[in-house]
């Protein structure tokens, strides 16, 4: 497949409010940036396009003042300039929206919006003045709370409200927004589109980040998309279209072309079947209400739902590690109380987390460790019986006191190495040194050797490259061939339409709707989640 | 207004004080005498002022092992001054400045030498306990300055003990800096999500230093007020006084977590540790049962915290 | 696959985990820090070398060696243990006052147990009561300690038994003290625990990401009561030998054991953050403090120098850590602390 080679550049008119020129950044001796540009004109949206790994964040956090480029040159307004930290960066002007919320929980709404700029006189903060330009920044975004709320209990989408406030508040000429929607409903986004385009009006330079292609061809003018640290493309938003974006965004990866064409499953006969995992006008927390769903075994099913839609609750809620308030979850038909994690990997149901960074992984064991941890050989229909009496004991096991069994380990590891084509450089590498994909990678492999039924996958594909993902989804249409029951939980429809035979679309704490994937469509999703 | 205090982080100290003061009361009616209440007073004031620096530094996650030795020094050299007759308002002056400078230190080791707080401070407690013990060679310096004593725990127009006002004049100050300074806001930012702190361009270095030179400070005048107390000072001041104080902090409602910090509970907990003490000497029990009784009052005031910030999830901890 | 899609793939891990990556548990500086100091004595202090002499030190540093073993494990699972100053002092006079009369090892025994017991209620004030460790053994340090002193009324409790006094006094080859022996066996079993045992994983795991320890099944409450509980018969352990050594046992023999056991901890390179830790290191500090405590004696330096000393080395060492592990001029280390 041809490159994409649209490459136009609209007439410069006029001097840009922020421009960037050949930035090239290197981590670790690896160059990420490979010299890329971009210009941000006063009064205009640009889009930035690009997968997870493509450079987005790291351009944007050198435009912003939170990473200096090795090479390469910023200028503001015409003139050169360089930042030395963000805080220099918004007094030069540019305000920005970070993908991950950058609030501190423990503290009240017009604390965070005016954190490093409290506006003082003789060195006390004018809390008054302060608390009067919030409220009506907060009735702009449509938030229903007082100045004085700590923002740890408001909602995800509030907070990522709040978020926004604390860039739009104060002075600035180039705004930068890093998936600002991605927990909003669409209600809220409208809102947040219309302040958009009043900043427009303004003469305000935008630089718009997100996945969400639709919002893009909506609100921006310009788009650029990057690949690999590259920049492949760049022209005005009229001038082309979504398909040809996103052949420039995924370039010569035709599988993932032939993915989008490929047939989606078929629902399961699941006529007189006992559900593997079924839930029944289940409440949890104060989020989740009244959820009922079931999957059986072999079947693969989508849980759909903007962030804090309470989707990864309810995968929480199944694994044990929120209480169920109210109705019931079975097992096999038989109602179970799966009340914290221990239990439900007693009865074979897994879950892997959302953010295997503070929830997965472990940092300072190795690969084999991380992958190993919880198996026993006892239990292991496939393990080869050369195991010692001594694993057998399991009350000594229970305690911890039964030793490792180093030979049965290094088996199981090296066969799920294999399966599942881990890529290090030994078992006994540090697993942080692993790419992303390898360490989800592993954490599958940890949960395949608890031998489960029911598999819950959260966010199995969040910052993975494009490689592993299709191996990813391999391994996981095997489980199912092999009789597990799997429930995948993802912001990202086109995986749930890849995976699932059918869908529960999730919204405020509800299931809204259920649809089968052969007559589903992305738009059609999309619009479900966002009500 | 009742069930405001009564879900609010202090309530646990609240209460205690509360109910601390009714039982003995019942013991021994003498606790309530003007005697006994002053002497309280006097003492909780002492280490509310520790307390207080501890707060801020609890809030912004972070510890301080030094105060401790930090009292006992300012305390022996201002017996010194004193000893030589050194005016009054001076010896203050150096003996602040000292404490500061102590509280300084501890910023630099742990912003040049990025030491964690927990280790730059438990060195600075050993190496500055040395230094006391040089300087004193294990003796006690008395102090001849009567009027210094007066100034502690004589009273303001005949009623109010100085200690208290002194207390007090703490307390509002740095009140107004935690919230009412953009430093005092930074503090909390810093101990509730560093990263965003950092983002929000916040300084860390600096207010690190802050922080600590203000708890060396504030630790310095605990020290002198306790020499003044005792009449005398010696290497022993302050010994414990670390773990008192982050005990009185937590007792008071301030999370180890950081991010906030609840000064009233602070001083409401200094109330109530004085008052227990105080409270078996009257009852004419022995003193070594403090321990006991306070261990258990932070053990229970924690365990119902526990409860009032919700139903724990099963298996998980708190760490 | 094309050179550009491996860039990306390490880029993107590199992006991710740019604030983790994890810091070499350096542990140079105490090697470095024993070094200089031995070479310093065989210069200016050769007596440093007599037989009984080493004898005292190898003595000191077992006593203080043996509780800081279990709080190295302790701290490698994320917790602390303030309580074990009070405990080194209340488990021997315990054992003392059961069991005075009774053969030696009893008494020993007793005086472990009452340490395992004293830490259970540690596992139970934390785990049941959900207490913070720092904020619960803070508590337990002043009850502890308060019951010790309320018991004994201050007097000192004196040990009869031989047994008891020679494990701190005995000498085999003339030259190591029976408590060197027992630190040994001690950090075998905790080595053992941490790298052959399903516990010393858990162990591990918890001390390196807790929320996922709890995620992937283990269980949490049951680690930390054990961690407890051996922190505790541990620390009993060194009281009786500390008691052995002084001849009697009184509430307060122990001052200030709890930061010199963490002291120890950090000296020897293990983090206070926990997930990794050294059971080697922590020996080898120990040893250190016991050497330049009594180094300075020899040296016939004021006795007073020993607490600049002490903060003295715990800076060094941390320093000389991490220049040595480069990490001191590494830029944007995000994480302080």
């Amino acid at each position: 497949m041809a490159e994409n080679t649209l490459a136009v550049r609209r007439d410069i008119t006029g001097v840009p409010a922020l421009r960037a020129i050949g930035m090239r950044k290197q981590f670790g001796g690896i160059e990420v940036l490979h010299g890329v540009d971009l210009e941000l004109r006063p009064g205009e949206v640009h889009a930035l396009l690009g997968e997870n790994g493509a450079g987005k964040s790291t351009i944007i956090n050198m435009l912003s003042g939170r990473l200096s480029p090795d090479a390469g040159r910023l200028e503001l307004n015409g003139e050169r300039i360089e930042f030395k930290n963000p805080l220099s960066a918004r007094r030069a002007g540019i305000s920005m929206i970070a993908q991950e919320l950058e609030v501190v929980p423990t503290m009240s709404i017009v604390e965070n919006i005016f954190l490093g700029a409290e506006p003082s006189w003789y060195g006390l903060i004018q809390w008054g003045d302060a608390r009067r330009k919030v409220t009506s920044v907060l009735k702009e975004l449509g938030v229903n709370a007082e100045p004085g709320r700590i923002v740890g209990s408001m909602s995800v989408a509030d907070q990522q409200l709040v978020e926004i406030a604390k860039a739009i508040v104060g002075d600035f000429h180039v705004l930068i927004m890093d998936e600002p929607t991605s927990a909003l409903n669409l209600q809220d986004t409208e809102r947040l589109f219309k302040i958009v385009r009043r900043l427009k009006a303004d003469g305000v330079a935008i630089l718009y980040v997100s996945h969400r292609l639709w919002e893009v061809f909506d609100l921006a003018d310009q788009v650029t998309v990057l690949r690999d640290g590259n920049l492949v493309a760049s022209s005005l938003i009229a001038e082309t279209d979504i398909t040809t974006v996103i052949r420039a965004m995924l370039g010569n990866k035709s599988s993932l072309i032939a993915n989008a064409e490929r047939p989606r499953k078929p629902a399961v006969d699941t006529q007189e079947k006992t559900p593997t995992l079924s839930l029944d006008s289940v409440d949890s927390g104060t989020l989740l209400r009244n959820i009922s769903l079931s999957v059986h075994d072999g079947e693969i099913v989508g849980l759909a739902g903007v962030l804090g839609s309470g989707r990864a609750e309810l995968c929480e809620a199944i694994y044990g590690l929120r209480p169920i308030d109210r109705g019931t979850l079975s097992l096999n038909g038989v109602p179970t109380d799966l009340n914290e994690p221990k239990a439900s990997l007693a009865n074979g149901v897994f879950l892997l987390p959302e953010d295997r960074k503070s929830e997965g992984v472990f940092g300072h064991l190795d690969v084999r460790e991380n992958v190993v941890l919880g198996y026993n050989p006892a239990t292991d229909p496939a393990a080869v019986k050369i195991a010692s009496a001594t694993t057998n004991r399991s009350s000594w096991r229970l305690a911890g006191a039964a030793p490792i069994p180093a030979p049965a380990e290094r088996r199981a590891f090296d066969a799920m190495r294999a399966a599942l084509g881990i890529k290090c450089s030994g078992p006994s590498s540090n697993i942080s040194q692993l790419s992303g994909g390898n360490q989800q990678k592993a954490l599958f492999a940890r949960g395949a050797l608890s031998h489960p039924n029911v598999m819950v996958l959260s966010e199995p594909t969040r910052g993975v490259d494009v490689g592993a993902k299709e191996e990813i989804y391999s391994a996981i249409d095997s489980f199912a061939a092999r009789g597990v029951a799997i429930i995948v939980a993802s912001s990202e429809i086109s995986e749930l339409l890849r995976l699932a035979s059918r869908i529960y679309v999730l919204r405020s704490g509800c299931i809204a709707a259920e649809v089968e994937t052969t007559s589903a469509t992305e738009e059609e999703v999309l619009k479900l989640m966002a009500g | 207004m009742l069930k405001k205090l009564l879900s609010s982080e202090s309530a646990a100290s609240i209460i205690a004080l509360v109910g601390v003061v009714i039982v003995f009361t019942l013991i021994n009616n003498r606790f309530l005498t003007r005697l006994n209440i002053e002497g309280i007073i006097v003492s909780a004031s002492i280490s509310a002022i520790v307390g207080l620096g501890m707060t801020l530094i609890i809030a912004m996650r972070a510890l301080d092992l030094s105060v401790g030795s930090i009292m006992g020094f300012s305390a022996i050299s201002g017996a010194l001054l004193l000893s030589h007759d050194v005016p009054l308002a001076f010896v203050v002056a150096v003996a602040l400045a000292v404490g500061g400078a102590l509280g300084f230190i501890n910023s630099q080791l742990i912003n040049l030498l990025r030491l964690p707080s927990f280790v730059a401070t438990l060195a600075t407690l050993s190496m500055i306990l040395g230094g006391e013990l040089l300087i004193t060679d294990g003796a006690t310096v008395t102090i001849r300055n009567s009027m210094y004593s007066k100034l502690v725990i004589g009273r303001l127009f005949g009623v109010v003990p100085w200690a208290a006002v002194i207390a007090a004049v703490v307390f509002a100050i740095v009140w107004i800096v935690f919230h009412w300074t953009p430093f005092g806001r930074h503090i909390a930012a810093i101990g509730g999500d560093l990263r965003a702190a950092a983002g929000a361009g916040i300084n860390v270095k600096a207010v690190t230093m802050g922080v600590f030179t203000l708890a060396g400070v504030l630790a310095a005048l605990a020290g002198l007020m306790v020499a003044g107390m005792l009449q005398n000072a010696d290497s022993t001041v302050g010994v414990g006084a670390e773990l008192t104080a982050i005990a009185v902090v937590v007792v008071g409602g301030t999370s180890l977590m950081g991010g906030r910090g609840n000064l009233i509970g602070t001083v409401c907990a200094a109330f109530l540790l004085a008052s227990v003490k105080a409270g078996l000497n009257i009852a004419n029990v022995s003193s070594k049962y403090e321990g006991l009784v306070f261990g258990g009052i932070l053990i229970i005031a924690l365990m119902a915290d526990g409860l009032r910030r919700g139903a724990r999830r099963k298996g998980m901890l708190v760490v | 696959m094309s050179s550009a899609l491996d860039n990306g793939v390490v880029a993107e891990t590199l992006a991710q985990f740019r604030t983790h990556i994890r810091i070499r548990g350096d542990r140079t500086g105490v090697w470095i820090l024993n070094i200089i100091i031995l070479i310093f004595l065989f210069c200016w202090a050769p007596n440093f070398f007599n037989a009984g002499n080493i004898h005292a030190v190898l003595n000191d540093a077992s006593i203080l060696g043996i509780g800081a073993a279990g709080m190295t494990i302790l701290i490698m699972a994320g917790a602390f243990d303030l309580s074990v100053t009070a405990i080194m002092g209340l488990a021997p006079i315990v054992a003392l006052l059961l069991a005075g009369n009774l053969p030696g090892p009893l008494i020993v025994l007793i005086s472990i147990f009452t340490g395992a017991v004293l830490g259970a209620i540690n596992g139970i004030i934390i785990t049941r009561g959900n207490v913070a460790p720092f904020v619960a053994t803070l508590g337990t340090l002043f009850a502890f300690g308060s019951i010790g002193a309320v018991i004994t009324d201050g007097n000192a409790v004196y040990v009869q038994s031989p047994f008891v006094l020679e494990l701190a006094g005995g000498k085999v080859w003339g030259l190591i003290p029976y408590s060197f022996l027992i630190l040994l066996v001690v950090c075998a079993m905790c080595w053992l625990i941490l790298r052959r045992l399903h516990m010393g994983r858990w162990i591990r795991a918890a001390g390196s990401n807790i929320r996922a320890a709890h995620v992937s099944g283990i269980d949490l409450q049951w680690v930390y009561l054990f961690l407890f509980v051996v922190s505790g018969a541990l620390t009993g352990l060194a009281g009786i030998i500390l008691t052995g050594y002084l001849s009697s046992a009184v509430a307060t023999q122990a001052p200030n054991y709890n930061l010199n056991a963490i002291a120890a901890v950090v000296v020897g390179g293990t983090s206070l953050r926990g997930g990794e830790g050294t059971l080697l290191g922590t020996v080898l500090a120990a040893w250190l403090f016991a050497m330049v405590n009594n180094g300075l004696i020899l040296v016939g330096v004021n006795s007073y120098w020993q607490y600049l000393a002490t903060g003295v080395i715990l800076v060094l060492a941390l320093a000389l850590g991490m220049v040595s592990s480069g990490n001191y001029f590494s830029t944007r280390a995000q994480t302080r602390d």
